[in-house]
């Protein structure tokens, strides 16, 4: 018996151990990209144009705008009056007034001189205290101050009030769309709001005793004020700047040569402003960092100080003025500056207003729309030769793999390509660790072919159709935890379908890149361990 | 006849180690070593049955013994094994173990008290050739194909039983009710799932609706229920004067709340041929670490408690009559469960009296979780003991082309 039972335990501990995990290979293919590429993807909407059917760059930036609101202004100001009577005592009866004031208030807007402006949003608050031992009516008038001819009148009623503890009340009023006279009362001076006060007692109320020290108080404290109108001397205003476009992908992505047909380059300075101004282009600097070139744009106006005239018509009317500079490669060294490649472009300039003083005799005017831009438009055919022009980027990745439990053992990446652009590129791949170190790298990929030795398609223009496959055995696929990164790279040429040499190639319009990536792959199965 | 009712120590000792034993074996108890039935009443038995039945209608024991007890699945065998799939197969897996002990010494005339103890783990799937094909091979074979595998379906639950009841001193006959505890349970249904590769390999179509709930927990007590356990001997007049026996059987009838559930649903039909830049650039880390993608597929989860029917079996048979003088005895019926994707099996088995107390029997059954099989037990029956060895599937013992094995352990001891 005890034989038995020990051939019982044994079996069953023979039956239930596991000795290892369960493993089999499954083969898997599966889609993981299809797109399509065209110059809308790429660009803005504003930066193409098609021309007899072919693309053509149509590129406009604004540069630089200065709007007069920005120095024609007039500032978060509090004006205060106080009021009191010159003698020690003196008894009133119901119904007196006891202050009677105008006033013009002088605001200090350093040389600007404004006689007439239009409030685009900002607001006034009218405040007024009172330590009458009675109750007193104010009543306020901003004559300069109207809305449809209709100026600021009010009157503000205020119990009575004593030295310690004074009544107060204000009033707010919304000025967005009143015009301002700042001429003054009399007509001939500028920076001046003119104000009027009455301060009566009740008339229904008794007499009282003002003393010296009994005190009425008026406060006008204007806030956010802007203008959207102006006319007055604006003052000397002066601005030097300089504006960079600056391409990330050009300073990382690329190297190599392209080859670009006439460019037009054209930099505007369009004054909406009824001023007189100046200007001065000073430079244009194409720099690439990675050449250590730097071409500077040659012509004879760069560096050369100009006048910009004066916008004429008034409101729904103004015509700005307008001074335009062309550079071509007759005039100037364009073609190189362009085909520098560099990742920075900068602009120095310097603008100046009123650079004669107040020469309009206190008639510079802005209007709603007035501004004075700076505006760089740059038209050229795409019509572009490429010489083993190298595009670059690197994606950061994470692979996680367990080789102790499922995981994938090789595979093959297959990239279906129909190419509508008349350049052909050959693709690499480099995987990199943390550190920087490669790892491995896939240089033998099949070339893309260039649309030119490609079939009409649907769109009735040339493409060509590659298969690239991209294997990763196993020997890669186990680096591949230790990828961070994955530096690809695609070398580009615009070869001729005849004699293969590159040239400059235009680029039909509904270009395209259609991508399709799919991979195959071994997984090894595991379960149970 | 009257017998002792003693039951030393010792005699607890040897039942506790014999018992460990015998529920360390697998097999499927009824049918392979048939139920009998025994007019003698006795002070106390103790009845110990284990059983292990694992059995499928395409994968053979090569593959199933390499996918349970691990190995290298070579293309092969996954290959050959694929071939004998039809559209729609089946698999389950039985281990039940058992202990009934019954002891009349009690005051109640007419019944003995029956106390019942068991383990039952049971998983059955229903699951379609291209799942298989999916699951071992890959998608590569599915090019230009469908692969579908609507209906599939998997269930899994481990359960113990302890309970008592009373069992009919002279019928035999019995009841009981068990309190039930889960400790795992699994449910996965897929009423419509299907997957269309394109011959370009540049899109696939799925269609995928379906649900599947596992319990999630560590602890030991994931659910708690009853079951009703019951059985009916009926005695018919048999050929020559003789009589027959029998037996209706029903085993764990009832439910249990299984709690902590996590229940997934899937209801989603997309046509996937790859992510494109826009997806790219809003693919970021919220979208995969806060499962965003689930609300792309259509997948709910929530966290449930629900009730689930146990794993009831039915059989209805004639059983052996263990005081019968005859040489041979037949015996035969159906067993089923109503609730997993089982077909009712039918079984018939020849009984033989080879020499005194020791019988040789042969079984056929047909159904189940597979085909048709053919079994073989021998059985010592004395009056005071009883013990029993078989198996459903002989050539499953033997083979590894066999797509099954069963082993059946019994230990009676009367007193």
């Amino acid at each position: 018996m005890q034989k038995l039972l020990f051939f019982f335990l044994l079996s069953f501990l023979f039956f239930s151990c596991r000795k290892e995990a369960t493993s089999w290979y499954s083969g898997w293919t599966v889609p993981m990209f299809n797109d399509t590429l065209d110059l809308e993807n790429l660009t803005n909407d504003s930066t193409l144009a098609i021309q007899n059917g072919f693309y053509v760059l149509d590129l406009k930036r604004k540069i630089a705008s200065i709007k007069p609101s920005e120095f024609v202004k007039i500032p978060d100001t509090i004006i205060e009056q106080k009021f009191a009577i010159s003698i020690s005592a003196l008894n009133i009866s119901p119904g007196t007034s006891f202050v009677n004031n105008n006033k013009d208030h002088i605001f200090d807007l350093d040389d600007v001189e404004i006689k007439k402006a239009r409030v685009k949003k900002g607001k006034i608050y009218l405040e007024v205290f009172n330590e009458v031992a009675t109750k007193t009516f104010f009543e306020i008038e901003l004559p300069s101050v109207t809305l449809d001819n209709l100026k600021i009148k009010e009157k503000l009623e205020l119990p009575a009030g004593t030295q310690q503890n004074p009544s107060s009340n204000i009033l707010e009023i919304d000025l967005s769309g009143y015009f301002i006279d700042m001429t003054g009362s009399n007509g001939n001076s500028f920076n001046s709001l003119p104000s009027k006060l009455k301060v009566t007692t009740d008339p229904n109320g008794s007499s009282v005793t003002l003393t010296s020290s009994d005190s009425t108080k008026f406060k006008i404290r204007m806030e956010g004020i802007e203008l959207d109108y102006a006319r007055g001397y604006f003052g000397n205003y002066k601005l030097s700047d300089s504006y960079s476009i600056e391409s990330k992908f050009l300073k990382e992505n690329l190297s190599g040569t392209i080859d670009l047909p006439n460019v037009h380059l054209d930099l505007s300075f369009e004054n909406g402003i009824k001023t007189s101004a100046k200007a001065n282009l000073k430079k244009l600097n194409n720099i690439n960092s990675l050449n250590a070139t730097n071409v500077l744009l040659t012509n004879d106006l760069i560096g050369n100080p100009f006048t910009v005239q004066t916008a004429t018509g008034s409101w729904e009317n103004l015509v700005p003025s307008n001074k335009t500079f062309v550079f071509d490669e007759t005039n100037s060294n364009l073609e190189n500056f362009m085909e520098n490649l560099g990742e920075k472009t900068e602009i120095d300039f310097d603008l100046e207003l009123n650079p004669w003083g107040n020469i309009s005799n206190g008639w510079d005017e802005f209007f709603p729309n007035s501004a004075l831009d700076v505006n760089l438009s740059m038209q050229m055919p795409l019509q572009i030769g490429l010489n083993n022009l190298i595009l670059k980027e690197v994606f950061t990745v994470s692979f996680e793999q367990d080789f102790e439990k499922t995981h994938i053992e090789s595979g093959e990446l297959h990239l279906k390509i129909e190419n509508a652009f008349p350049f052909d590129g050959v693709l690499s791949l480099s995987f990199h660790d943390k550190l920087g170190e490669k790892l491995f790298s896939i240089d033998d990929i099949q070339k893309i072919q260039s649309s030119v030795y490609g079939n009409l398609n649907t769109f009735g223009i040339l493409s060509s159709k590659s298969n690239l496959d991209i294997p990763f055995p196993l020997e890669y696929i186990e680096k591949l935890t230790q990828v961070a990164n994955i530096q690809a790279s695609i070398k580009l040429n615009s070869p001729n379908e005849i004699t293969n040499v590159n040239e400059q190639v235009l680029i039909p319009e509904k270009a395209f890149l259609k991508l399709k990536l799919q991979t195959s792959f071994k997984l090894n199965n595991k379960i149970g361990e | 006849m009257k017998k002792h009712c003693t039951f030393s120590i010792l005699h607890f000792q040897f039942l506790t180690i014999v018992s460990i034993i015998v529920l360390s074996f697998n097999s499927n108890a009824q049918i392979s070593l048939p139920n009998s039935f025994d007019s003698i009443q006795y002070k106390f038995t103790f009845n110990l049955k284990a059983s292990h039945d694992f059995q499928s209608s395409a994968i053979s024991n090569e593959f199933s013994s390499k996918l349970i007890k691990g190995g290298f699945i070579d293309e092969n065998l996954i290959n050959s094994t694929f071939d004998k799939h039809k559209k729609i197969n089946r698999l389950g897996r039985e281990f039940t173990n058992e202990l009934k002990i019954t002891n009349s010494c009690s005051k109640i005339k007419k019944w003995d008290i029956l106390y019942e103890a068991g383990y039952f783990s049971i998983f059955s799937a229903n699951y379609s050739k291209d799942l298989f094909g999916l699951i071992f091979k890959g998608n590569q074979d599915y090019i230009g194909d469908t692969a579908d595998f609507s209906g599939s379906s998997f269930q899994y639950v481990g359960f113990q039983t302890l309970g008592f009841g009373l069992s009919h001193k002279k019928s035999k006959s019995s009841f009981s009710l068990n309190l039930v505890n889960v400790d795992n349970y699994f449910s996965s249904f897929y009423p419509k799932a299907s997957i269309i590769f394109a011959a370009d390999s540049s899109q696939m179509d799925v269609d995928l609706k379906g649900n599947l709930d596992r319990t999630y927990t560590k602890k030991f007590d994931k659910g708690f229920g009853l079951a009703l356990n019951f059985n009916v001997n009926i005695e018919v007049p048999w050929k020559d004067d003789s009589k027959a026996f029998f037996q209706f059987q029903v085993q764990n009838l009832g439910f249990a709340k299984v709690d902590q559930i996590i229940e997934n649903k899937i209801d989603t039909n997309i046509v996937y041929s790859g992510f494109n830049f826009d997806n790219l650039m809003s693919l970021n880390t919220n979208y995969l670490e806060n499962n965003l993608w689930q609300d792309t597929l259509n997948i709910s989860q929530d966290t449930i408690s629900k009730f689930v029917m146990l794993p009831t079996m039915i059989q209805f048979g004639k059983v052996l009559n263990a005081n019968s003088s005859s040489k041979i005895q037949s015996f035969f019926g159906v067993k089923m469960y109503p609730t997993l994707r089982y077909v009712p099996k039918i079984y018939f088995g020849i009984d033989y009296l080879i020499a005194k107390s020791i019988h040789l029997g042969l079984t056929s059954a047909y159904g189940g979780f597979g085909n048709f099989r053919v079994g073989f037990y021998a059985n010592y029956a004395a009056s005071k003991f009883d013990f029993g060895l078989g198996t459903e599937d002989v050539y499953g013992c033997f083979s590894k082309q066999a797509m099954g094995q069963m082993f059946n352990v019994r230990m009676k001891f009367n007193f």
